[in-house]
């Protein structure tokens, strides 16, 4: 038996999720080993191997793949710890990354202070050279200037090089010669330039993406080769790849050159695991949502593929440029508190609880009445039954926070309090879910919410029902999905060249040559993975607006057989500017007659890894009444008040058993609440259906 | 109001109706900005969108530029007086005179007035406001410093109707767009505020459709109420008390006189004693001063609300005398209000206030030296016209304990405007940027130091045609306030022209010019002043002063001349040598 591997590195948790050839799936989780993850990897493999019954060298040998998802990037410049960067600018913009082109993030607010840049000023070394705006050399490079910048960052110890130049994208020749002096000169030393890393108008962002790169490029490289050598020294002969923020996955030698790739990768992967999990039910339109301790992840998958964005910034300020899974988090979970501000008026967050103190039912040092709290008050938790009984709640501790620090003050009974609670957290999440589908002008009445995180399933229903969606599917191997996404994401590069023109000025050959030059530099990737030639595939898109707008609507090329062959004419233009025109209308209500620009091409080589199916288990009954466990008194807002609820052991039910709501259903790794007018059925997928029958 | 105040609307739904509300304001903010055709909209953010009630009370919004916002209810009142009760569902109203009905205030800032409608029933107003890249008048861009009344400063349109039941009145706004240079993009722009408010309009039907019209209307009051109830707490905590500031331009300018009494929960800013209007475009219609007063206070009392609907306006009066510099009347000029008068009159109130709170109240920014440019494109053939916003980087003014942030102005849009990028901007226009950074020394010291200005400096490259330009921004010379405990000042804002033909204009001589044509290679040098400090420079912790020479934003002559620090110029710090020259008796 041959396997594939999923590994995810967690702040807390390590993620083990392995595949053999027939879709079986293993899950298992080991503390995180921060000082060094390779630790808590090598332990997460290991017990794999004891599962099944393989000593750890023959688990090595048998499996062809690893695919590692690794916080270390984003981490490094949440916590800055990065690399000393230096960084060549053009001469007379030493600024530009300091300036971040004007922005306070709260304009009301003046006791904030300006955010640090991650290259400090002295070591932003203006150099004298011009490129202009056609990519013509106005002021030729002055190699003396470099040179003397590598003697400073010699003298100061600097760890990376980041170049970014006006105008490099449209000429390269001087980044191209800076890097190279700066290789010859800083022997050892990182060094990276932006028309490597970003070659898009826009200097801003193309400085801040290719310092981020430079910042967490050193240490990210380092733990890769710490980490390859841990596992050949295991007998791992087979193939490792790191996960990025775009769901796809790369060698880690192009991740070690292309580090950036690698910042806010943690959740990319999560919506292409649900799109797996949901694909064997056929469902191509999915919400995935994943409620932790602290926060919400939201995102949507249109027709199978997981909504792009390529603005982001790396803790609200640190602002970078690249095609990555739109992910939106809000800091709203379990552990978010409750308050009343002096006028009396209730708020949830943005404080949390955390997992220590924790929420006040946790007994550990919490006081402050939290989200969880409610949803034990109100019935929804089993306190003899929290991660499958591991730890014991205590009930009458939150219920006297809700009461003395919300209720009493608000002239309002326990349960209504919480209730409200209640109310104000959902009402957060399905702005989130909004932002993702109502604002893109997506109707999430036609989508299913795929629900992860230990506290997703408690909100789930309440929130679908708020949107009118009727369907939910609560996957059991949610808590790893992460994990399980690396496994199943195919190999991906991305790039881009810039064309800034009027639609009406574009050729077709102007893009065939465009995503045919792309194309060249992706297969010289792929060739080097070792993708097979029919393994292989290519997404294509164009960056589009009005004559004049500042933001473009990434639109993709139509797809009218193997992209491999296919040759754009005047009527694949004609009909992408009538695409541009109905998505703009259908996004912000109306259509201009004015030229449309196209302004870059973009191009994803993407290869296929080789993908287990999902395992169909067989039907076993419809009933499931067996599987009740016991009832107690749960609050639904559709029947005023508490009812008498049944409890259902998640753990034991069958393929094919159907509880119709109101009930509680529970597993050791979350609670799924089904309320009146909704039913749950166990799918052949190890995975819960919620629906909607009203 | 009284303190103590409860609200009505059920606990949990007035949170979520508040977070909802709000959203939508924003959801309407980012639909402009990325909709927008017109650089001064979508990238400098120069416009705000408002939610307001039947009563044209301020209910949410999204202040993209902060001192726009106080100005979208004078905006509704002008369309509800004279269109009375004829106003009906598909109606949208555009408005910008700053003298008719009071409802603009600058005419440059157009105004989108639509009515909001559930099941018939008129609920609230949307106003969208967006500065035009044109506004018509005597000089592109809107703003004309050689006007001799508001005639010449654009095309005066009071509350008119554009669409009807829906559709446009194209006869209507063909004459607006007949009358502006740039029509193709700002009817684009028209379009895009429009949009904006129609998308808004059906999230706020869906919202009341899931609560009921009757618990939407109780909680609107209780937003207002709320709001009210915040500002009066943190009022309260001030000490009673008239306090008196006076902030003037130049020598012979018209002093802009601050009286701002204290009284319980309640504020008094008196501007009636401000000076006569004068004869530059710098004065300013009522509707403009209202909002820098709430701006004002809405950043130093009020900076901890973050609910900042019309309610928090209640506690606060404004009193203003007409026909003085705070208080214009037609046909007096005022195209430059929202920049240089705003600015000093945000200043006035801060510099009172800074006597009563000093550490609660920001610094002064520096100012914003800026031009308009406009031409021809040689290389597309098409017409541009633009403030240079790379000149309007100015400093923030630092504040108690936080260093000014640096290039973050003007202090009207406090972090608002993005500055769009070199590439963006010589992709644009035909120009060659030279030099965008900071500049040494341009920040005023202080134990909190005043964040720093830039120098901008670009050459002319549009033969054969040339480039217009004119001087657009303060008329004066003049020291932006306040500097608080011994904080000091920023050195003073310069321009000036270097011409192909070697001839040399300088600061004076460009202000007394004010309009030029530049041909290829004449280079425009901007120096744009930082913001003011707080606290005595002796005072800075060594080491900061330092790190700041080490990076080249303060200069070793600086360090030792005002902060008392003796270091080199790769920011090593003489200890002991800075010890006695710190100890040394100030000289007053």
């Amino acid at each position: 038996m041959n396997y594939v591997i999923g590994v995810d590195v967690g702040g807390t948790f390590t993620d083990v999720v392995c595949l053999d050839e027939h879709g079986e799936v293993l899950v298992t989780k080991t503390p995180s080993t921060p000082e060094d993850s390779s630790i808590g990897i090598m332990d997460g493999l290991s017990k794999v191997g004891h599962m099944l019954d393989l000593n750890l060298d023959e688990l090595m040998r048998r499996t062809f793949r690893i695919t590692h998802g690794t916080t270390v990037s984003t981490n490094t410049v949440l916590t800055w710890t990065g690399a000393k960067v230096g960084l060549l600018c053009t001469a007379g913009f030493r600024d530009i990354l300091g300036i971040r082109f004007g922005i306070r993030e709260t304009p009301y607010d003046f006791t904030v202070a300006q955010p640090d840049t991650l290259c400090p000023r002295y070591l932003r070394v203006p150099i004298r050279e011009r490129i202009d705006y056609r990519g013509e050399v106005v002021a030729p490079i002055e190699d003396e200037d470099v040179k003397a910048a590598c003697e400073l960052f010699k003298r100061e110890k600097v760890e990376a090089v980041a170049v970014a130049f006006l105008w490099s994208f449209k000429n390269h020749e001087h980044e191209r010669r800076a890097v190279e002096i700066c290789r010859r000169e800083l022997p050892g030393v990182y060094v990276c330039g932006s028309y490597q890393i970003q070659p898009e108008i826009r200097e801003y962002w193309r400085m801040s993406t290719t310092v981020i790169n430079a910042y967490v490029g050193p240490k990210l490289s380092s733990y890769l080769a710490h980490l390859s050598q841990s596992l050949q020294t295991a007998g791992f002969q087979g193939q490792l790849l790191i996960t990025q923020s775009n769901a796809g996955v790369i060698f880690p030698e192009v991740a070690m050159e292309q580090a950036v790739r690698t910042v806010l990768s943690g959740p990319a992967c999560a919506p292409a695991a649900a799109a797996y999990v949901g694909k064997a039910l056929d469902l191509r339109d999915v919400i995935t949502v994943d409620m932790g301790g602290t926060s919400f992840d939201v995102c949507l998958i249109k027709d199978g593929k997981p909504v792009t964005a390529l603005e982001s910034a790396v803790g609200g300020v640190y602002h970078m440029k690249l095609p990555l899974v739109d992910v939106r988090t809000i800091g709203t979970g379990g552990g978010s508190i409750a308050w009343l501000d002096k006028m009396n008026i209730l708020h949830m967050g943005p404080l949390s609880a955390g997992a220590l103190p924790g929420p006040v039912c946790y007994g550990k040092g919490g006081v402050e009445p939290t989200s969880t709290d409610a949803d034990l008050v109100l019935g929804y938790l089993n306190p003899e039954f929290y991660l499958g009984g591991e730890m014991a709640l205590q009930v009458e501790p939150s219920y006297n926070a809700i009461k003395e620090k919300i209720a009493d003050p608000l002239g309002l009974d326990v349960t209504e309090a919480a209730w409200s609670m209640r109310k104000v957290i959902d009402h957060q999440m399905v702005d989130g879910i909004s932002l993702v589908s109502i604002q893109r002008g997506e109707d999430p009445r036609k989508y299913t919410l795929v629900v992860a995180g230990g506290a997703g399933a408690l909100h789930a229903a309440s929130l679908a029902k708020t949107l009118g969606i009727k369907r939910l599917l609560v996957p059991k191997t949610s808590s790893v999905f992460c994990a399980l996404g690396g496994v199943i994401a195919d190999v991906r590069h991305d790039f881009v060249e810039s064309l800034t023109l009027r639609t009406a000025d574009v050729t077709p050959e102007a893009l065939n040559q465009g995503f045919e030059h792309m194309k060249r530099k992706g297969d010289a990737y792929l060739e080097k993975e070792g993708v097979s030639i029919k393994d292989r595939y290519y997404l294509r898109s164009v960056d589009m607006r009005y004559k004049g707008q500042y933001h473009e609507l990434e639109m993709p090329v139509p797809s009218r057989g193997p992209v491999e062959e296919e040759i754009i004419d005047q009527s694949v233009i004609e009909q992408m500017v009538e695409e541009f025109h109905q998505l703009h209308e259908s996004l912000y209500s109306y259509r201009d007659n004015v030229d449309t620009e196209m302004l870059n091409l973009r191009l994803a080589a993407c290869g296929k890894v080789p993908t287990p199916v999902v395992k169909e288990q067989p039907f076993v009954s419809r009933n499931g009444q067996q599987h009740q466990k016991g009832e107690r008194p749960v609050y639904f807002e559709e029947l005023e008040g508490f009812g008498a609820t049944p409890i259902y052991d998640g753990e034991s039910m069958e393929v094919g058993n159907v509880v119709l709501g109101p009930a509680i259903v529970e597993l050791k790794t979350t609670t799924i609440v089904v309320p009146p007018g909704a039913n749950i059925e166990v799918t052949p997928y190890d995975s819960f259906l919620i629906e909607f029958t009203a | 109001m009284a303190a103590g105040y409860q609200i009505k609307t059920h606990a949990a739904e007035f949170a979520v109706l508040t977070s909802a509300i709000f959203t939508i304001a924003r959801e309407m903010g980012v639909n402009m900005e990325r909709t927008a055709r017109a650089p001064i909209y979508f990238s400098a953010h120069d416009f705000c969108t408002a939610l307001l009630t039947k009563d044209a009370e301020l209910v949410a919004l999204a202040e993209y530029i902060p001192v726009l916002v106080g100005a979208t209810p004078f905006a509704v009142k002008a369309v509800m007086k004279y269109f009375g009760d004829d106003v009906n569902e598909g109606d949208v109203f555009l408005v910008n005179d700053p003298y008719v009905l009071d409802g603009g205030n600058q005419m440059a800032d157009w105004c989108i007035v639509l009515p909001v409608f559930h099941q018939g029933e008129h609920i609230l107003w949307i106003a969208n406001k967006a500065h035009q890249q044109d506004t018509g008048g005597g000089a592109p861009g809107g703003y004309n410093p050689q006007a001799i009344d508001v005639y010449a400063e654009g095309l005066r349109i009071p509350p008119l109707r554009i669409v009807r039941n829906g559709r446009e009145r194209r006869s209507v706004i063909d004459l607006i767009m007949t009358n502006v240079r740039i029509p193709d993009t700002q009817y684009s722009d028209m379009l895009s505020m429009i949009g904006a408010a129609r998308v808004a309009t059906k999230r706020i039907n869906s919202l009341i459709d899931s609560y009921g019209i009757k618990v939407f209307k109780t909680f609107l009051d209780d937003l207002l109420n709320y709001g009210e109830s915040l500002m009066r707490d943190e009022i309260a905590a001030i000490a009673d008390g008239t306090y008196h500031s006076e902030v003037r331009g130049s020598e012979d300018g018209p002093p802009i006189v601050c009286d701002l009494t204290v009284a319980g929960d309640s504020l008094v800013v008196d501007f009636s004693q401000s000076g006569p209007m004068s004869p530059e475009y710098i004065n300013s219609p009522i509707a403009n001063t209202y909002s820098a007063v709430y701006q004002a206070i809405l950043q130093s009392v009020g900076k901890s609300i973050q609910v900042r609907c019309g309610g928090c306006y209640r506690p606060v009066e404004i009193r203003t005398k007409p026909g003085t510099i705070t208080h214009a009347t037609f046909p007096a000029t005022h195209g430059n209000c929202t920049n240089f008068v705003a600015k000093q009159i945000i200043e006035a109130v801060w510099s009172a206030l800074s006597q009563v709170m000093p550490q609660g109240v920001p610094a002064g920014w520096g100012s914003i030296p800026f031009w308009v440019f406009s031409g021809l494109d040689p290389r597309r053939n098409e017409g541009y016209g633009s403030p240079d916003f790379l000149a309007c980087a100015s400093g923030a003014g630092a504040i108690w304990g936080v260093d000014g942030w640096s290039s973050n102005g003007p202090v009207i849009c406090s972090g608002t405007l993005y500055y769009p990028e070199l590439e963006i901007c010589e992709a644009l226009y035909p120009m060659l940027w030279k030099r965008w950074e900071w500049a040494q020394d341009s920040a005023g010291p202080g134990k909190w130091r005043g964040g720093m200005g830039v120098h901008n400096e670009w050459v002319a490259a549009a033969d054969p045609q040339p480039i217009h330009v004119h001087y657009a921004a303060d008329p004066y010379d003049y020291d932006p306030a306040p500097a608080i405990a011994q904080g000091m000042l920023p050195p003073p804002n310069r321009k000036e022209l270097y011409m192909a033909d070697g001839r040399f204009l300088d600061n004076d001589a460009v202000k007394t010019q004010k309009a030029f044509s530049l041909h290829n290679g004449d280079r425009v040098v901007d120096f744009v002043q930082g913001g003011c400090g707080v606290g005595d420079p002796l005072e800075r912790e060594d080491a900061l002063v330092a790190a700041d020479v080490r990076d080249g934003l303060v200069s070793v002559e600086s360090a030792r001349k005002h902060y008392g620090v003796v270091v080199d110029q790769r920011g090593i710090l003489d200890a002991a040598a800075t010890k006695k020259l710190r100890a040394k008796p100030r000289k007053k």
